[in-house]
């Protein structure tokens, strides 16, 4: 039985396919930066123009096994003893609780922004 | 990890949770406040990240449904796409992983500039529209 796509269908899967596999060779390169073109990447599927919540949160859903396996291309020195993990895991899981709570509940338009401007300031630096 | 290291990791998984961003911020501090290698900064951000969003999914799954099929598609792509990417990492010179690295935070801060200042002209805008009907 052939399965006939429109050319909607197309772009899309196209685009799913293309944004995943660039979002899987950030995180491998980089460990970082992965999640937002997978979150515009999917924002797009879901018929948005932006960012979507839904979009964000299956970026979320879908870069934490791609971090798993970035991961395992690091190897596992002595930074990945038990207590190092812990010292890093514990905060981490405590911070993205209450980030998820926090979020839920204030505007975070200026936080963003002063975010964002850091990162800027932050990636210049690193470039110099 | 001192209990310093731990409020920064701490607070920057709390940006993180709420949406604000936060890739890459520990980067930044593990190299420039630590002086930890590059790529050892790079493996404990994905062990930090992976926590933070670990934790931080099920409540937002709560609020908010997603598409199983598509993400489960995505992740095998990007799987696939972190090999290549890891790959890549461990025949470049750090300097050169670094100075990416760099390009990638002024793309991510860029854009995250651009899209809430959208969201805020948006919400602006809805303001006015629901005060002239």
């Amino acid at each position: 039985m052939e399965v006939k796509l429109t050319a909607k269908e197309k772009t899309v899967i196209f685009a799913a396919v293309l944004g995943s596999i660039a979002a899987g060779f950030m995180n491998g390169l980089l460990g970082a930066g992965g999640g937002i073109i997978l979150t515009f990447v999917l924002s797009y599927i879901f018929g948005g123009t932006g960012i979507s919540r839904s979009g964000l949160i299956s970026a979320m859903a879908a870069i934490l096994p791609i971090s798993l396996f970035s991961l395992m291309t690091y190897g596992f020195g002595e930074y990945f003893e038990p207590g190092f993990l812990l010292s890093v895991a514990v905060p981490s899981a405590l911070g993205g609780i209450s980030g998820a709570f926090v979020g839920a509940r204030i505007k975070s338009v200026w936080l963003v922004r002063i975010f964002a401007v850091l990162v800027i300031y932050s990636g210049v630096r690193m470039l110099i | 990890m001192s209990i310093t290291d731990m409020i920064v990791i701490y607070t920057v998984a709390l940006l993180a949770g709420t949406g604000v961003g936060g890739g890459g911020l520990l980067v930044i501090y593990l190299t420039a406040v630590l002086s930890m290698r590059q790529a050892e900064a790079q493996a404990i951000n994905l062990i930090f990240f992976i926590f933070s969003a670990a934790a931080a999914l099920p409540y937002h799954i709560k609020r908010e449904k997603i598409d199983l099929k598509i993400t489960v598609f995505c992740a095998a792509f990007g799987i696939f796409g972190s090999f290549i990417g890891g790959s890549f990492r461990s025949i470049l010179p750090e300097e050169t992983v670094r100075a990416i690295f760099g390009a990638m935070l002024i793309a991510t801060g860029t854009v995250s500039l651009f899209k809430r200042q959208k969201e805020a002209e948006v919400s602006v805008s809805a303001d006015k529209s629901c005060k002239n009907v």
